[in-house]
């Protein structure tokens, strides 16, 4: 024991209350395992965290003992000392693993307190080496990287930090911390100057990691930045066009668009394609009249520009796309890799076959991305709301009848995107041998929810049906529905209640792009709680509410906002 | 023939409201009034005993037999028994819980006889011969607490002395408490072993006293000394027992024998009491019967209000002591055998129940899908498939298990079918409460043809699991009797309601004693030894825990305790664990099974050498897990004195050079050889 040491706790010892001590000297012990043996507690902390220290018998309870007075130290403020003791600590038995990692986190946090980011970078390293790794959970991995790469950035230590991430992009075993990895050397070549070795990297996030959508926003608009600072102003543009194609919702598409008429400006030197390009995106082809064939007629910016060469994308796209899944989020996946890949029409496909297969309370999610799809398409974001109402009322318009003046011309059809689905899975089919065991599911799932029992039980048979119709996408819907509704009459539970009124809903929508055939279920599904004259379940009346907060919202609400 | 009784009432005619707990009830039922009447029925009547589950079925002892019923006492028929010389000479009946037409009959001088077939046929299955005490019989029930219902205890009245125990499977009989003449024995809580006893000691057996055991085997507290003890009833709602006396009014005792109560002390002559049920199966009533003053009253309260349901019912002072009321499962009628004659009392409401039946009678529901574990399996699987990104991939899987959990479901098709009685011109609105099995509160009945109406369902292993794990349920659990109401309404009108009754019983689970870490304990310890529960990994609480064994040098034994077990070790086949050494082991290790009779005095049986044998796979203990399986059969071999009823833990002896280290991990009993098979868990 140090007179240092000492000196450091005599010191420190004025600044404590009794009260403090004692609540420091019970948190200090809480945290010990097998360790030297206690003092009473009524006794003066200071004392027994001493005695504590000479009773150790051998280094390990040494450095137990270091330990609680290192926390101790830490609670009381007295960071210096608690620094110097959680030293002490991992100098007295350097083998012992577990106080070491433990120590060194302390070390960190008092690095931390203190100001000192070097000696904080410095304990990280150490307890991230071969010797303290093993003994550290998971999550805490997780979380001490990020502290380094934080902490190096802090530093500005670029080069260190490049080196850390591209080791972690090799080696982390989650796919979109590799992708954030991936990401953060791109962002380190960045800022030391090297923006051809970032343009590599921004690039790796799609190419590298197709899987992961997560950091794909960020890379393309890393890589648009990139170029125009390498006053590559048509590769930029080209770049820009990706970004606006891609956008996922209205204001980062408003920016992307901001953008595409700064570089024009900056390419031309002068405002004339850029006025043409925001007033295309105002007002749509047709101009500010609105009457096509008119001098006002925006001319056309976005073809001219091109595509950059995505063909690498394309490549690592279609390498993981049948990978991705069977599910709606599987599909807007595939959508969000077509748009990146300069293919926006295979991308609104991809969209829609979202919009087909999700359950009705993800609608409003995938008709976002769906009016974005069609903006990508069409080129302006003109028009949009026509196709929201589409979604929401199908073609017969708000009045449900056909040949009437409020009908809807439907937008998928000039695309070639509307009609059935042909085949299980639709547009990216099931394999063969997978569409014997999801009908199955669908069977032995149903008369599994039809037992009496447990509701929660029954809930997931239901769940489980619900998931396989996603999976399929094209299902019997005339049998599905009329079964689902004579559940629901036999039915008294209020879980399972809302249970099927949710499978009805998307039975109700599979393989169809509006919301008109949801509606008709919801009304049947009411009028059988009238005619049963049983009260409906809050759980059916939540999920009837739901889409008709969503029917509203796709008439009422700009989804997509002008610039 | 003595005074007719118009008992008196001081409670409102209605049953209560109950808005508290699980079921809530709001609506206002109309309370049953009897109006009894005599009826024709065997001649020279000795005592009647309704089925404790079929309503329709009663049978009575005679002077010429047995006679049974099976359309509410209206025609009777004597049953032959072929194979007992003299039915005449039956004593004593004993239903058992599970079977319907399983009955254990007590004879004067023929020992104890089981018939199976409802009366057609008997065979003996007690005689002094195996090991009965007596031939003459005074009293007969099955074993509270034996859910394999195969044990019976009968009393020989001044006849011999104690408690013959016989194993119906094995025809083997054992005697305890040796010293009592036992008139009376009345099991106490369905849900417990406790039992009560009308007795007297060997050396004053004219003074009759009450005796109460938690369980058979355990002290006999005495409760009442000298006493005329008549009958007695269990009262679920107040969780006690109530005993008639002819001397001591009504004795309530409760808290395990811990609390006695007088009731209407200075009140004499009480006959019987019962319990049964009001119009609603949630409105249980306690029955008692005085024929000198109140004659059949009904009370909740300890006799602060009554209802009288005595009208036309005989009374006075001279009905004989021996005369009782009986209600019939589910209490839609009452019989009296009073001084040899039959009286049947029924309710007299326009609109009522006449009866309530529901077929099949009982349901024993097999263990492995009543597993949670099990359902918890197939639930995740579906879960995991709802939240997955690839259902195709996970299709075939998921589709065999949904297919096992079908097939897994022990279903019945229960049917429930009720007479009601109308005024012309009404159609009441008929429904069952089935919440008691996890379904609809007013399922509905259809009407058939003369005034029935008829309601099927399916009951699964699942359902009743649903129904048992609802925590905020006040009402008495199974397995054992259920109570389903059936009510009628007419518009305007209170509902009217009765009760049919139908047995519910599990077949025993394996009982894993290695995960009660909060109840395992080491006690009476020889040598140097310690115990601990603990974990692989600390941090990770999901993970089964093992048991720590040390052991110092010397002779050693180490009995672990489980702090609350209550499980009979006949009953199961096998007890099973993993074992390891750290470090070299002894060359054997023994294994005892220890009782705890009230929590003193235990019994340890002999040691089994494992290795020696041979119960330990590949013959010895090693530093890896072997799996020990050591018939029950075995343990139980010469182990006089010691109780398996009273099971309460295990012991590990042995002689060790140095210390040793032992790993103990999956220790538990096991219902069959099958369940040995699955090591792992309860998994489809």
């Amino acid at each position: 024991m140090s007179s240092a040491w000492h000196a450091s706790r005599a010191s420190a010892r004025d600044r404590r209350s009794p009260g403090c001590l004692a609540l420091a000297l019970l948190l200090a012990l809480s945290g010990s395992v097998a360790a030297a043996p206690l003092p009473a507690p009524e006794r003066d902390p200071e004392a027994q965290l001493n005695e504590a220290l000479k009773a150790a018998r051998n280094p390990a309870q040494c450095a137990q003992a270091w330990l609680r007075i290192a926390k101790f130290d830490a609670r009381a403020n007295a960071t210096e000392a608690a620094m110097q003791a959680a030293r002490q600590a991992l100098d007295t038995d350097p083998t012992n693993t577990a106080i070491g990692v433990e120590s060194l986190w302390l070390q960190q946090e008092l690095a931390a307190r203190l100001h000192q980011p070097e000696a904080r970078l410095l304990a990280l390293q150490q307890s991230l080496g071969q010797k303290y790794s093993d003994r550290i959970a998971g999550y805490d991995l997780i979380y001490r990287r990020e502290l380094v790469a934080a902490t190096l950035r802090e530093l500005k230590r670029y080069s260190e930090l490049r080196v850390f991430a591209a080791n972690l992009e090799r080696i982390d075993d989650a796919a979109d911390r590799r992708q954030q990895w991936c990401f953060l050397v791109g962002e380190c070549c960045r800022e030391e100057g090297q923006l051809e070795a970032a343009l590599a990297a921004y690039e790796r996030v799609f190419t590298g990691h197709a899987t992961v959508t997560g950091k794909w926003p960020e890379a393309q608009a890393r890589i648009v930045d990139a170029l125009a600072k390498l006053g590559r102003l048509p590769e930029a543009l080209r770049a820009a066009r990706v970004l606006w194609e891609a956008a996922a919702d209205a204001g980062a598409a408003d920016r992307a668009t901001a953008q595409i008429g700064d570089l024009l400006r900056q390419a031309d030197g002068n405002a004339g394609r850029a006025d043409a390009w925001l007033a295309m995106q105002r007002f749509g082809p047709a101009g500010k009249d609105g009457t096509p064939g008119t001098s006002d007629d925006p001319a056309p910016v976005l073809q001219a520009l091109g595509y950059p060469d995505l063909s690498a994308r394309r490549q690592a796209f279609d390498a993981v796309a049948s990978m991705l899944g069977d599910h709606a989020v599987a599909s807007l996946h595939r959508g969000r890799a077509c748009f990146y890949a300069g293919e926006p029409r295979l991308g609104l496909a991809h969209d829609a076959e979202a919009l087909r297969r999700c359950q009705a309370s993800a609608v409003p999610d995938v008709a976002r991305a769906v009016l974005q799809g069609f903006r990508a398409v069409r080129g302006h974001s003109a028009g949009l709301d026509d196709v929201g109402q589409f979604i929401a009322c199908g073609p017969n318009g708000p009045d449900e009848a056909a040949g009437t003046a409020d009908d809807v011309s439907d937008p998928f059809a000039p695309l070639g995107l509307a009609g059935a689905s042909h085949q299980p899975g639709g547009l990216s089919p099931l394999p063969a041998e997978e569409i014997g065991p999801l009908q199955l599911v669908l069977q032995e799932a149903r008369d599994l929810s039809a037992r009496p029992g447990i509701p929660s039980r029954r809930v997931a048979a239901i769940q489980a049906c619900q998931r396989t119709c996603e999976a399929l996408v094209v299902v019997d819907r005339p049998a599905t529905l009329a079964w689902v509704l004579e559940s629901m009459r036999r039915e008294t539970d209020g879980q399972v209640l809302g249970a099927l009124a949710h499978l009805g809903q998307t039975v109700a929508k599979a393989d169809q792009l509006d919301l008109a055939g949801v509606r008709l279920f919801d009304r049947d599904m009411l009028r059988l709680f009238e005619q049963t004259q049983r009260t409906v379940p809050a759980e059916v009346l939540e999920a009837q509410r739901q889409t008709e907060h969503t029917f509203q919202g796709l008439l009422r609400k700009p989804l997509a906002r002008k610039p | 023939m003595g005074a007719v009784l118009h008992a008196e009432t001081n409670a409102p005619d209605t049953l209560f409201t109950m808005r508290g707990g699980w079921p809530c009830h709001t609506a206002e039922y109309t309370g049953h009034r009897l109006a009894w009447a005599p009826a024709s029925g065997p001649i020279g009547l000795r005592a009647i005993h309704p089925h404790p589950l079929v309503s329709a079925t009663v049978y009575a002892t005679a002077a010429d037999g047995l006679y049974r019923s099976d359309d509410d006492a209206a025609t009777w028929r004597r049953v032959p028994l072929v194979g007992l010389g003299d039915p005449s000479a039956i004593t004593a009946v004993a239903f058992r819980p599970d079977e319907i037409e399983t009955i254990a009959l007590g004879t004067r001088a023929q020992g104890v006889w089981l018939t199976t077939d409802g009366g057609q046929t008997a065979r003996q299955i007690g005689s002094m011969a195996a090991g009965l005490a007596a031939e003459a019989i005074a009293c007969l029930v099955y074993t509270p607490g034996d859910v394999l219902h195969r044990t019976l205890l009968a009393g020989h009245g001044r006849n011999a002395t104690g408690v013959s125990r016989g194993d119906t499977r094995s025809g083997s009989w054992t005697v305890a408490a040796p010293d009592m003449h036992v008139f009376r024995i009345l099991p106490g809580n369905p849900h417990g072993r406790e039992l009560y006893l009308f007795a007297s000691q060997r050396i004053t057996p004219d003074a009759v006293e009450i005796y109460y055991a938690s369980v058979l085997g355990a002290y006999w507290q005495r409760l009442v000394a000298d006493a005329q003890p008549t009958d007695g009833a269990w009262f679920q709602p107040q969780q006690a027992m109530y005993l008639t006396t002819l001397d001591k009014g009504i004795l309530r005792c409760s808290s395990g024998g811990g609390t006695l109560q007088e009731l209407g002390g200075a009140d004499t002559g009480w006959f019987g009491a019962f319990t049964t049920w009001d119009a609603h199966a949630d409105q249980e009533r306690l029955g008692l019967y005085q024929p000198s003053r109140l004659g059949c009253v009904w009370t909740t309260n300890d006799l602060d209000t009554v209802v009288g349901q005595s009208h036309g019912l005989q009374g006075g002072t001279l009905v004989s002591d021996t005369s009782r009321i009986r209600p019939n499962a589910g209490g839609t009628r009452f019989y009296g055998a009073i001084n040899g004659v039959l009286w049947i009392g029924r309710d007299t409401a326009a609109l009522r129940i006449d009866s309530v039946s529901i077929a099949p009678g009982t349901i024993t529901v097999s263990s492995p899908a009543m597993r949670e574990e099990f359902w918890n399996a197939g639930q995740d699987a579906m879960r995991q498939y709802a939240a997955t990104s690839r259902a195709g991939a996970m299709a075939g899987r998921l589709a065999a298990t949904l297919h096992a959990l079908n097939g897994a479901i022990p279903h019945a098709t229960v049917s429930v079918q009720a007479r009601v009685l109308s005024p012309t011109g009404t159609t009441p609105r008929v429904t069952a409460d089935l919440s008691r099995l996890g379904l609809s509160q007013e399922s509905p009945l259809t009407a058939q043809s003369n005034g029935l109406y008829a309601l099927s369902f399916e009951i699964t292993g699942e359902t009743l699991s649903a129904a048992a794990r609802r925590r905020d349920d006040w009402r008495a659990s199974w397995p054992g009797p259920l109570a389903i109401t059936v009510s009628a309404t007419t518009p305007g009108e209170r509902p009217v309601g009765a009760v049919g009754l139908f047995g519910l019983y599990t077949r025993p689970e394996d009982v894993t004693i290695g995960r009660d870490t909060w109840a395992l304990y080491l006690g009476d310890t020889v040598g140097h030894v310690a115990f601990a529960c603990e974990r692989d990994d600390p941090n990770q609480y999901w993970i089964p825990l093992h048991q720590r064994l040390s052991v110092g040098p010397g002779a050693w034994c180490a009995p672990i305790w489980h702090l609350n077990l209550c499980v009979n070790l006949a009953d199961y086949e096998a007890l099973t664990f993993k074992l390891k050494s750290v470090g070299p082991a002894d060359r054997d290790l023994s294994v005892h099974v220890c009782d705890r009779p009230n929590d003193a005095a235990p019994t340890m049986t002999p040691g089994i050498a494992l290795a020696a044998s041979g119960y330990i796979d590949g013959g010895s203990v090693t530093t890896v897990y072997r799996r020990v399986t050591i018939p029950v059969a075995d343990l139980l071999k010469s182990s006089a004195g010691f109780n398996a009823e009273l099971f309460a833990g295990l012991a590990f002896s042995g002689q060790s050079a140095t210390n040793r280290t032992y790993l103990i991990d999956d220790l538990r009993l096991v219902v069959s050889r099958s369940d040995l098979a699955a090591e792992a868990g309860n998994t489809p």
